[in-house]
């Protein structure tokens, strides 16, 4: 379980996280939607550590992380794996290494154990015979899929997607929301996704949270969501009509997944 | 003014932070793995050029000395003169400024464009220490190869002084060599080495320390590598004239 408490966060004169309250339950898909500039990125970064808040509290399976050094937050980092919005593979490994990257460098695992975990990652997000092959060899939905390959193969209980279909086509997006959905029930993993899309929020959350000028303004399931009068999700699901996606959703579509 | 003297200060200490936290790093995981790759790719890389500006910063000088020297009829200390004047100061102030461009720029656009494409951000997310298992092997590759290009590039500013006084003063090039030990003592190699080493490690903490602080895009990382190579050369002119001095004052007490 997740916890923000009054987190307030400011760099320099704007003040972009001002007092956020919400939780995030264990096996919940959770979207965090917000027009930009709120605060959903930064509240992410939160989570890892990547940014530290100036007043309120952070809570990780009941652990105040709040004043944790980099150093504590090591294991934190075990536990969370963060797939950020642009792949950030590196370039000078292959697909096979960069997937094996943590792995190896946590140095707990045989290089047999490493090799059938990569395998396994690299499976579960529908790559398969590109090992050898370099991110630059890679379309930009394969480079997606090989960050979150990267991010699963430690076995994190927590999966944090920074807008993951932020640039994609509409064909990839639903493939990378599929993915998310899979992997999220497959693994039995807590997801949080920052996104502005509500369409694939109607699609795949457990749970929709609205953040409005770094606070929530909405926090509820799909149904809730469907009738709420807030302002800002009017608009939000008002798009959504307009562009007629289809927003059947996925355990309908996958009821055995 | 006083904002332009608070910005160098708070660089300063920036700076001195991160030799503290490289220095720390070492101290707690050992030699990082990829070390010596670092130094293979990185001296390799150098390796044309430096030989290249050492010849000619040998040859240069040599020509300086002789049009001076042949007024007095000391052409034969040449030889002498002018490997002191290059291994104490020319060759390793050149060639240091050389590699400020060649692999100091590499690196900070290397770990800039990390920096910036998140690739740092998504180290730590795998609970993995960016410094120990990114920045030390390069920092540490740079320092090494820095050393031992310095001293390929100071052996090559002998050879080309003594090629460049056989062809334009007819010098014998053992006469040339015959009057190096009278100035060259263990004094002036302790001197060069120190120097070489102090040089190593301007260059790589600089850019290795602009590469990770590296903020925005592609401007940004065009901002650090500007950056880092005025710094590292602005800081390798402040060295020179402080190892130059703390040398001789520390030679003068052990009495040398």
């Amino acid at each position: 379980m997740i916890t923000f408490r009054d987190v307030h966060k400011a760099f320099g004169e704007k003040k972009v996280l001002a007092g956020l309250n919400f939780s995030v339950h264990s096996e919940e898909i959770v979207f965090l939607l917000g027009t930009s500039g709120t605060g959903k990125s930064v509240t992410l970064k939160h989570i890892v550590g990547l940014l530290r808040p100036d007043s309120g509290n952070i809570q990780i399976d009941n652990e105040d992380i709040t004043g944790y050094s980099e150093e504590d937050f090591a294991l934190i980092r075990k536990k969370c794996g963060y797939v950020f919005q642009h792949p950030a593979l590196f370039d000078s490994l292959s697909v096979f290494e960069n997937v094996a990257f943590g792995l190896r460098a946590h140095g707990e695992l045989q290089e047999s154990q490493i090799q059938d975990k990569v395998t396994q990652s690299l499976e579960l997000v529908g790559l398969r015979g590109i090992n050898e092959k370099y991110p630059h060899e890679l379309s930009y939905g394969e480079q997606k899929r090989v960050s979150i390959a990267r991010t699963i193969a430690p076995g994190p209980s927590y999966l944090l997607f920074d807008e993951p279909t932020t640039g994609l086509d509409p064909i990839t997006t639903n493939a990378v929301n599929t993915l998310i959905f899979k992997l999220s029930r497959k693994l039995g993993v807590t997801s949080i996704v920052v996104s502005h899309d509500m369409g694939c929020a109607l699609k795949i959350a457990d749970r929709i949270i609205v953040l409005e000028a770094g606070r929530l303004a909405v926090d509820g399931n799909v149904n809730e969501i469907w009738s709420c009068s807030q302002p800002l999700v009017k608009s939000f699901l008002e798009e959504v009509r307009l562009s007629g996606v289809d927003i059947k959703r996925f355990d309908e579509e996958n009821p055995h997944s | 003014m006083i904002l332009s003297l608070k910005k160098i200060f708070e660089s300063f200490g920036s700076l001195t932070i991160f030799y503290g936290q490289l220095f720390k790093s070492f101290m707690k995981n050992g030699l990082p793995k990829g070390t010596l790759g670092q130094v293979g790719y990185l001296g390799w890389q150098s390796l044309g050029v430096t030989l290249y500006a050492g010849l000619f910063a040998g040859a240069i000088l040599a020509i300086q000395f002789y049009v001076m020297l042949s007024d007095f009829g000391g052409e034969a200390m040449i030889g002498g003169l002018n490997t002191s004047a290059n291994v104490r100061q020319v060759a390793p102030l050149l060639i240091a400024f050389l590699l400020s461009g060649k692999i100091g720029a590499f690196t900070s656009a290397e770990l800039g464009t990390m920096k910036v494409t998140e690739q740092i951000d998504a180290i730590r997310c795998l609970g993995i220490d960016p410094i120990w298992h990114v920045v030390l092997p390069r920092f540490l590759g740079m320092v090494i190869a820095s050393i031992l290009l310095l001293t390929f590039g100071v052996v090559m500013s002998v050879l080309g002084g003594m090629i460049a006084s056989s062809l334009v003063a007819g010098i014998n090039p053992l006469q040339y060599i015959a009057f190096i030990p009278r100035v060259i003592t263990s004094e002036s190699l302790i001197s060069g080495f120190f120097k070489s080493s102090v040089f190593g490690l301007i260059i790589g903490g600089v850019s290795c320390h602009q590469g990770i602080s590296t903020t925005g895009g592609a401007r940004g990382v065009g901002i650090t590598v500007t950056r880092s190579a005025v710094t590292t050369m602005l800081l390798i002119v402040l060295a020179d004239f402080l190892t130059s001095q703390i040398m001789q004052t520390a030679l003068k007490l052990l009495d040398y």
